[in-house]
C-alpha cells in the first residue's frame, strides 16, 4: 500500500473554530470527503503539514429549499445526499444528472459538493506518482520545470474537472466564503481563475461553506458530459446550460458554461447571446455549437485527443440545447 | 518512523466494526484500509489500485459503500463499519453470498468483497439489470465479464422482495446447469480466503524496489549510504548481488533480479530496500543515489530495426535490436496464390494492452538458516507468491540464488487473477527472498498498481501485413503473413509469441499453402509477454477482418465464406497441427441462429451493425518449455479411511476454477461427492510438478494427471468390491459415495466400507498420475510451437451501435459459442467465455498502453496509462449482455472429453467488433483499439474519399 506522510489532524465542530485553526496554522489543507485530496497525498502532489477536516461541522451539512430563497447546499453535503434529495430531484433535475455523472457510486457516497467545487485541476503529467513525475521531470504546476503539455506556454493549463461547477455557474449559483476576517457571498463564476496551478481563488484561510442556487420556474437547464467509460471517468467534455423562455417559447436568457477544457469553466458569452430573442431552432443551435467548438482550445493533458475534445464540446452543446428545446 | 517532526501521533478512535464496538489507537495518516487490514486483520478488504479507481477496497461506513483506500480512518471515528467478514451472520452465509456462489459470480474472488458490499443495500423495489450495473459500476472485475455478478444480485434482490418465500439452503450444485459450486468459493465470499498480500508474519519487514526513471541508460554507480542511515531501514540490495541471468524460456536468459550495469525501461528494478514499515521503505528509495549515463531510447519497432541505435541486449545473436525471427513456409505459397481468383493484401496494427488483473503482484519470503553451516545456501527458504507458475519460480529462484531447489519452497495462495501476467518470475520474488535471507526476517513486497503496469508482460504491439488468396467460390488457396512484434525490454515468452503469431493462423480454416515471417524486436518499454490468447490474438484480428472484406468482394455472406473453409475433425493442418475433436461448425450455426444473422446482416438501420468472427486455440502446449521430456503435470490422490479424498497437484487455480475441476474429476472417478474432495495445489513441497496456469493447459493436463491417479485407485477399490460381490470390476458402478453392482444395485457398499476393504488388501490408498502429451507436430525447426493435444473452437456474433457523432461504440449483445470438448462444469466454462468476451471488448474499444514519445530534450518511454483510471478497463456499464453457448464435442484425449475454455473465446471478439462496426457505419478499422477519435477520423476519411470518388465519377 502507498503510505501517507504524517500530518496534524484537526476536526473542529464549528465554522468559528475551523476559521481559528486555519488562521493560526500554516500549510493547512481542508479535507472534505478526501476523494481528491487523499489521492493527491498518495501521489505526493500535496503534502500538507496540517489537515482540517470539516466533517464534524453540522452547519455545513444542510440542504434547504424554498421557492423564494432557492436552493442552498452546505459544502459538506455528499454527492449522494444531493442525488437523493427530493427537492433537488423535483426542482433541479439537471443537478441530479450532473451529480450522477461524477466518479463512481462509492466515491459519490463520500465526495462532497464543496470538494467538488474546489477540486484540483487535472493533467496526466501531474496526477501521477512521485516516481513518475520525477522520471519525466516535474512540471510548472509542481513548482519548477516546463509544462509538458504545452512547453511553449509559461503557465499551467491543467484542466478544470469539476462536473458540477459548469452547470451551477449556468444556474447563477453563489458561494459563501468564510475567513476569520469576513464572510462573503460571491458568484461561483468568480471563484475560478484560468490558471491550472492556482485555479480557485480562495485564501489559505478561507472555507467555502455553501452554494446557493436561485429558483425560477421559467428556467430550463441541462447538463451534458462525455467520458471514455460510463463510470468513474472524468469528462472528455462537459457542459452546463440554462435557458429562460418567455411564454411564447422565445429565449430570453442563455447561459452556456463549458468545463474540462481550460483551467477554469468557460462562460460562453457573446456566442450564447445569439440564442436570445429567438424561437430557438435546430439550425441556430448548430450554429452556436459550431462556433463554440472553434473557440475552445484544449491542451493535450487529459482523456481524449485535442481535436476530439474540441469536437465533442460542440456536439455536447448541440445535444444539450436540443434536448432542452425539444422538451419545451 | 517519520523523519519530520509532527507533534501529535496516535489517537484513539471508536469504531463499530461488524457490530463490535472497538476503541483503537490509530495515526491520522492511516487510511481505513490500512487500519482494517493491518490493525484489525480484516484482510477481506482488498487493495487493487490504492487510489480510488477499482472498488476492491469497498466497505460500508454507516451503511454506505465507500472506498477505504482513500478514506482516512480518523474521519470514521464514531462510525459503524461493515466489512466482508461481517456479512455472514452466526456462521450462515448471507443470501447475497449464497447467490454469488450459486451463480458462479466470482472467479479469482479479488473483487468479490467489494462487489458484495456494493450490492448489499436493501432492495425495496424490483431492480433492473441496468440499475444493478449502475450500483456496481465502481467495482472493476477483470474475470467475470460482470454477467454472473449481475445475475447473482438480481436473484438476491428478487429473493429479498419475496421475503415470504422459503429460504433456500445452499446447494452444492449450481441451479441452472447443475454445475458444482467452486470448491474455494466460500472463503472468497466471506473474505477469509488468504491472498499473498494478506500474510502478516511476526517481525515481517516491508520491501520496496527502486525503479529506473530512464528508458535506456548505463548505471554508473549506486550509492545507498544515505538510505542505509534512515532509521528503520534494515537491508538494501542491488543487482550486483544477484548477477545470474534468467528468463522463463531456456533460450532467452536475458533478465537479472535487479539491473546491474544497464536499465532497459522506465520501471526496471535497480535496488531493493527492506524496512520495518512500508513508509520507511518508500522514503528510503528516495535516498538511494543512482548515477546514470543516458542512452538513446528505442521506442518504435522501426528504430529497433535500425543499426544507428545501441543494442538493448549486447549478447543477442540477431542484428540491431531484433530479438527473434521466424520464417516458415508450408506447401508452396506462390503456387497457392497462382491458383487464386482473388487476392487481397492489407496492413493492420494491434496496439499493446495489459492484463490489469485486479490483484497486484505480491511475494512474501521467510528464511531459516542452516543448523550446521553459515552458508546461506544451506538454509531453507519459503516464498509465497502470487504466481501462475510456482514451478518456474521455484526453478528460477534456485538458479539465481544458487541454492538447491530442495531448500526452496514456493507456495501460491489464492490468486487474484493473472491472464498471463503472473506466469514467470518477477523482480519482487528474488528481492523478497534475498532480503529475507540477508535479514533473517520475513519480507513482504507487494507492487503498487503502477508497478504492476511496469511489470506488464502483456500483449505485443504488432504490425501486420496479410495476403490471402481465394477462389471465386471462396475456397482459401494460400495465406502469407508478416508480423513485426514490439517485445519491449526483455525476452519473457517472446520467442513463443513470435512463433504463435504465425503458427496458429492455420486454424480454424483449411489453408493449403502458408508462409509467414514473424519478427520480434526489443524496445525500451516494459516487456511484453503472454496475455490471454497469447500471440494468436493479433493475427486473428487481421485475418478475420480480411476475410470479411473478401466475402464482401466476392459477394458472399461472410458466415458462409467461413463455413466453406473450416477444418474438419481429425485432420492435420499444413503446418502439422493435429486436430482431434472440432465443433466449429456447430459453434457458428449456434451464433448465427441465436443472433438472427440472416435478417440482420446488412439490414440493420444505419449506425447499428452486426459482425462475425471465429477462432481456434490450443489446450496447452504440446512441448514443455524445457524440452526435457518430463511430464507436464503430476498429481497424487490419497484416500483417507474416513472417506475423504485429497488431491495434491502443482497446478495453480488463478480464479479460473481449476481446483474445482480437479476435485470434480476425482469425485466423479471415485464416485464420491465433490464436498468430500479437497485439493492442495501449487506448493512445491507438497505437490507434484505442474507447469502452471498458462496456455490453457490445466484442465487438460492436470485434469488428465488427476484422472489417471484417481482411476488407479478406483481400479483397486473395484477389485475388492468385485471380490465381495463375486463379480468382476466391469459390472460395478461408483456413484454418490456408493459402490454397487450395475444390474443389481441392492448389492452395494458405501465408499468408506469399500475403502476399508481396499486398505486391508493393498495398504494405504494413494496413487500418482501424470500427463505427458503425445508426440505431436512436424519435424521442421520450430515445429514445437503450436502443436497442442487438442484445440478449442469459438464463434462470436456481435451486435453494436456506433454513435456517429462521438465515435463511441455501444455493444448491445455478444453471442458466443465455444467448443470446449466436454464441459466439466458449465458455470465455470460460461464464466471463462464471458470473461474472455469482456476482456476482448476491453482490448477492442478501451485499453491501450501508451507511452511518452522521444522529444527534443527528453527521452520518452514513460507509461502514460499507469493507473486504473488512465488505463481503461470496461466497467459493468460498458460490458454488454453476453449469451453463451457451450458446444460439446467430447475430445478423445481430454479428461472426460474436456478441452480448453479460458483463452480461446477472447480471440474472435476483436475482429467481430471490427466487422460489426463496418456493418454499422461502413468503415474498416485496421488499428486496435478502436478509440472513438479513431472511429470519427476513419469516418471522415471515408466521407472525404467518397467525395473525391464522386467528383471523379462526375468528371468521367
Ligand atoms: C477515480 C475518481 C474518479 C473521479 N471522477 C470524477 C468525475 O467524474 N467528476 C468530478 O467532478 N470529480 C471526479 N472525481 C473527483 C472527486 O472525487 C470529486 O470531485 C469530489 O466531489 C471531491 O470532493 P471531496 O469532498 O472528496 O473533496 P476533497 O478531496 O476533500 O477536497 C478536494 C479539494 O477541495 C478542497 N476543499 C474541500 N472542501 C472545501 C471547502 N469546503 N472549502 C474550501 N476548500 C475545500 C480541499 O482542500 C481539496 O483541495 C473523481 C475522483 C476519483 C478518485
Ligand atoms: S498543464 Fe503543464 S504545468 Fe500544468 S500540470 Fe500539466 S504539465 Fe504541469
Ligand atoms: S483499492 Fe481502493 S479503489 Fe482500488
Ligand atoms: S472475480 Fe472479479 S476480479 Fe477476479
Amino acid at each position: 500500500m502507498i503510505r501517507l506522510r504524517k500530518f496534524e489532524f484537526h476536526s473542529p465542530t464549528s465554522l468559528q473554530e475551523a476559521k481559528k485553526i486555519l488562521s493560526s496554522n500554516g500549510q493547512t489543507k481542508i479535507l472534505a470527503g478526501g476523494t481528491d485530496l487523499v489521492v493527491g497525498m498518495k501521489q505526493e502532489t500535496v503534502q500538507p503539514k496540517n489537515i482540517l477536516w470539516l466533517g464534524k461541522i453540522h452547519e455545513l451539512q444542510q440542504i434547504t429549499f424554498s421557492r423564494k430563497e432557492g436552493l442552498k447546499i452546505g459544502a459538506m453535503c455528499t454527492l449522494s445526499e444531493i442525488e437523493h434529495n427530493t427537492n433537488i430531484q423535483k426542482h433541479f433535475p439537471s443537478i441530479i444528472d450532473a451529480v450522477k455523472s461524477i466518479a463512481s457510486p462509492q466515491i459519490r457516497n463520500h465526495a462532497t459538493i464543496g470538494g467538488n467545487l474546489c477540486l484540483n485541476t487535472r493533467c496526466f503529467y501531474y496526477d501521477q506518482s512521485d516516481f513518475w513525475r520525477n522520471s519525466l521531470g516535474n512540471c510548472l504546476k509542481y513548482g519548477n520545470g516546463i509544462c509538458h503539455a504545452a512547453p511553449e506556454l509559461s503557465r499551467c493549463t491543467a484542466v478544470f474537472s469539476s462536473d458540477l461547477a459548469p452547470l451551477l455557474i449556468a444556474l447563477d449559483a453563489n458561494v459563501e466564503l468564510h475567513s476569520s476576517q469576513s464572510t462573503l457571498k460571491i458568484p461561483l463564476s468568480r471563484l475560478y481563475n484560468d490558471d491550472g496551478k492556482n485555479h480557485v481563488s480562495l485564501f489559505q484561510s478561507e472555507i467555502l461553506s455553501s452554494v446557493s442556487i436561485p429558483f425560477n420556474e421559467k428556467i430550463k437547464s441541462a447538463h451534458g458530459k462525455i467520458r471514455a467509460r460510463n463510470s468513474t471517468d472524468f469528462a472528455i467534455a462537459n457542459v452546463g446550460v440554462e435557458l429562460t423562455f418567455s411564454s411564447k417559447n422565445i429565449c430570453e436568457k442563455a447561459n452556456i458554461v463549458i468545463g474540462a477544457i481550460s483551467s477554469s469553466p468557460i462562460i460562453v458569452d457573446t456566442i450564447a447571446q445569439k440564442l436570445i430573442g429567438e424561437n430557438v431552432s435546430e439550425k441556430k443551435i448548430e450554429e452556436v455549437a459550431n462556433e463554440i467548438s472553434t473557440h475552445v482550445h484544449p491542451m493535450p493533458n487529459v482523456d481524449g485527443a485535442v481535436n476530439y475534445r474540441k469536437k465533442m464540446v460542440g456536439l455536447l452543446v448541440k445535444r444539450t440545447l436540443s434536448t432542452l428545446v425539444t422538451n419545451l | 518512523m517519520n523523519s519530520e517532526n509532527i507533534k501529535m501521533s496516535s489517537r484513539f478512535v471508536t469504531l463499530t466494526i461488524n457490530g463490535e464496538k472497538k476503541e483503537i489507537a490509530i495515526e491520522p495518516q492511516w487510511t481505513l484500509a490500512e487500519v482494517l487490514r493491518e490493525q484489525l486483520h480484516l484482510t477481506g478488504t482488498k487493495i487493487g489500485c490504492d487510489t480510488g479507481d477499482c472498488g476492491a477496497c469497498t466497505v460500508l461506513v454507516d451503511g454506505k459503500p465507500i472506498l477505504s483506500c482513500i478514506t482516512l480512518a480518523i474521519t470514521c471515528d464514531g462510525s459503524s463499519i461493515q466489512t466482508i467478514e461481517g456479512v455472514a451472520e452466526n456462521g450462515n452465509l448471507h443470501p447475497l453470498q449464497k447467490s454469488f456462489l450459486e451463480h458462479g459470480a466470482l472467479q479469482c474472488g479479488f473483487c468479490t468483497s467489494g462487489m458484495v458490499l456494493s450490492a448489499m443495500s436493501n432492495k425495496q423495489s424490483a431492480v433492473s439489470n441496468q440499475q444493478i450495473r449502475e450500483e456496481l459500476s465502481g467495482n472493476l472485475c477483470r474475470c467475470t465479464g460482470y454477467k454472473k455478478i449481475v445475475e447473482a444480485v438480481k436473484d438476491y434482490s428478487n429473493q429479498q422482495l419475496a421475503v415470504s418465500a422459503p429460504q433456500n439452503d445452499l446447494r452444492t450444485t449450481n441451479h441452472e446447469s447443475q454445475s458444482e459450486i467452486k470448491v474455494d468459493g466460500v472463503p472468497k465470499v466471506t473474505g477469509s480466503a488468504q491472498f499473498t498480500d494478506d500474510i502478516f508474519l511476526p517481525r515481517m519487514l516491508f520491501g520496496k524496489i527502486l525503479r529506473s526513471p530512464y528508458a535506456h541508460a548505463h548505471i554508473l554507480s549506486i550509492d545507498t549510504t544515505k538510505a542505509e542511515q534512515l532509521p528503520g531501514v534494515i537491508a538494501i540490495i542491488t543487482g550486483k548481488e544477484l548477477p545470474i541471468k534468467y528468463g522463463v524460456l531456456p533460450s532467452s536468459q536475458d533478465e537479472t533480479a535487479l539491473c546491474i550495469d544497464k536499465v532497459r525501461f522506465i520501471g526496471d528494478g535497480v535496488a531493493a530496500v527492506a524496512a520495518i514499515d512500508e513508509f520507511t521503505a518508500q522514503e528510503a528509495l528516495k535516498l538511494i543515489d543512482v548515477r546514470y549515463e543516458i542512452l538513446p531510447a528505442i521506442l518504435t519497432v522501426e528504430d529497433a530495426l535500425k543499426n544507428t541505435f545501441p543494442k538493448i541486449h549486447n549478447d543477442s545473436k540477431y542484428e540491431n535490436n531484433v530479438a527473434k525471427n521466424v520464417e516458415l513456409e508450408f506447401g508452396k505459397v506462390e503456387e497457392g496464390f497462382a491458383e487464386a481468383d482473388y487476392i487481397r493484401e492489407d496492413e493492420f496494427f494491434y496496439d499493446s494492452n495489459t492484463h490489469a488483473m485486479l490483484e497486484p503482484h505480491s511475494a512474501v519470503a521467510t528464511y531459516e538458516p542452516s543448523a550446521t553451516s553459515n552458508n546461506f545456501k544451506d538454509g531453507n527458504l519459503t516464498l509465497w507468491s502470487s504466481t501462475q507458475t510456482p514451478h518456474y519460480v521455484h526453478r528460477t529462484l534456485a538458479k539465481v540464488l544458487e541454492m538447491p531447489a530442495s531448500h526452496i519452497r514456493v507456495i501460491k495462495l489464492h490468486l487474484g487473477g493473472g491472464f498471463g501476467g503472473k506466469s514467470e518470475p518477477f523482480a519482487l520474488e528474488f528481492c523478497a527472498a534475498f532480503l529475507s535471507i540477508k535479514t533473517g526476517r520475513p519480507v513482504k513486497i507487494t507492487y503498487t498498481r503502477e508497478e504492476v503496469f511496469y511489470s506488464h508482460r502483456g500483449r505485443h504491439a504488432t504490425k501486420m501485413w496479410l495476403k490471402t488468396g481465394v477462389k471465386n467460390d471462396g475456397t482459401i488457396t494460400a495465406i502469407q503473413y508478416k508480423a513485426l512484434l514490439d517485445g519491449g525490454a526483455y525476452g519473457s515468452y517472446g520467442i513463443i509469441t513470435t512463433y504463435y503469431s504465425g503458427q496458429l493462423l492455420t486454424l480454424p480454416y483449411k489453408i493449403p499453402h502458408y508462409k509467414f515471417d514473424s519478427t520480434r524486436v526489443y524496445t525500451n518499454k516494459p516487456p511484453c509477454g503472454p496475455k490471454r490468447g497469447h500471440g494468436a490474438v493479433q493475427p486473428r484480428f487481421a485475418f478475420e477482418v480480411q476475410l470479411d472484406k473478401i466475402a464482401e468482394e466476392l459477394g458472399m455472406d461472410s458466415a458462409e465464406l467461413r463455413l466453406k473453409n473450416f477444418v474438419e475433425p481429425n485432420s492435420t493442418t499444413i503446418n502439422s497441427l493435429r486436430v482431434t475433436s472440432c465443433g466449429i461448425k456447430e459453434c457458428i450455426e449456434k451464433v448465427l441462429k441465436a443472433s438472427d444473422w440472416k435478417n440482420k446482416k446488412g439490414k440493420l438501420p444505419r449506425g447499428r451493425g452486426i459482425g462475425i468472427a471465429t477462432s481456434a486455440y490450443i489446450s496447452g502446449a504440446g512441448k514443455e518449455i524445457n524440452w526435457l521430456g518430463l511430464p507436464h503435470s503430476g498429481a497424487i490422490v490419497k484416500i483417507d479411511r474416513g472417506g475423504g479424498v485429497t488431491v495434491f497437484c502443482g497446478s495453480s487455480d488463478i480464479g479460473q476454477g481449476s481446483n474445482t475441476v480437479l476435485a470434480s474429476l476425482a469425485a466423479k472417478t471415485l464416485g464420491v461427492n465433490i464436498s468430500d474432495v479437497k485439493v492442495y495445489e501449487a506448493d512445491t513441497d507438497l505437490t507434484p510438478v505442474d507447469l502452471g496456469s498458462y496456455s490453457s493447459r490445466v484442465t487438460f493436463m492436470a485434469g488428465n494427471a488427476v484422472l489417471s491417479a484417481a482411476k488407479e485407485l478406483r481400479k483397486k477399490i473395484f477389485e475388492v468390491v468385485a471380490e465381495k460381490f463375486e463379480t468382476t470390476s466391469e459390472n460395478l458402478l461408483a456413484k454418490n459415495g456408493n459402490y454397487f453392482v450395475a444390474n443389481d444395485p441392492s448389492k452395494n457398499i458405501s465408499f468408506i466400507e469399500a475403502v476399508r476393504l481396499a486398505e486391508q488388501k493393498f495398504g494405504t490408498l494413494s496413487a500418482v498420475g501424470s500427463y505427458t502429451p503425445p508426440k505431436l507436430g512436424g519435424t521442421y525447426k520450430g515445429a514445437g510451437a503450436g502443436p497442442s493435444p487438442s484445440y478449442s473452437f469459438t464463434a462470436h456474433v456481435v451486435e453494436l451501435e456506433v454513435d456517429e457523432e462521438t465515435g463511441q461504440v455501444k455493444i448491445h449483445k455478444v453471442w458466443s459459442a465455444h467448443d470446449c470438448g466436454k464441459a466439466l462444469n458449465k458455470t465455470l466454462v460460461e464464466g471463462q467465455i464471458e470473461g474472455s468476451v469482456y476482456m476482448g471488448i476491453g482490448e477492442a474499444l478501451y485499453e491501450k498502453m501508451s507511452y511518452t514519445k522521444n522529444m527534443k530534450d527528453t527521452f520518452g518511454g514513460l507509461l502514460k496509462s499507469s493507473s486504473l483510471l488512465d488505463y481503461k478497463t470496461p466497467t459493468s456499464l460498458d460490458t454488454p449482455d453476453i449469451e453463451t453457448f457451450i458446444v460439446e464435442t467430447n475430445d478423445p484425449e481430454g479428461p472426460l472429453g474436456a478441452k480448453e475454455a479460458g483463452e480461446g473465446p477472447l480471440l474472435a471478439v476483436i475482429p467481430a467488433i471490427a466487422n460489426a462496426i463496418y456493418d454499422a457505419v461502413g468503415i474498416r478499422m485496421h488499428n486496435v483499439p478502436f478509440l472513438p477519435e479513431n472511429i470519427l477520423k476513419a469516418m471522415e476519411e471515408k466521407k472525404r474519399s467518397f467525395k473525391t470518388e464522386k467528383v471523379f465519377a462526375e468528371a468521367l
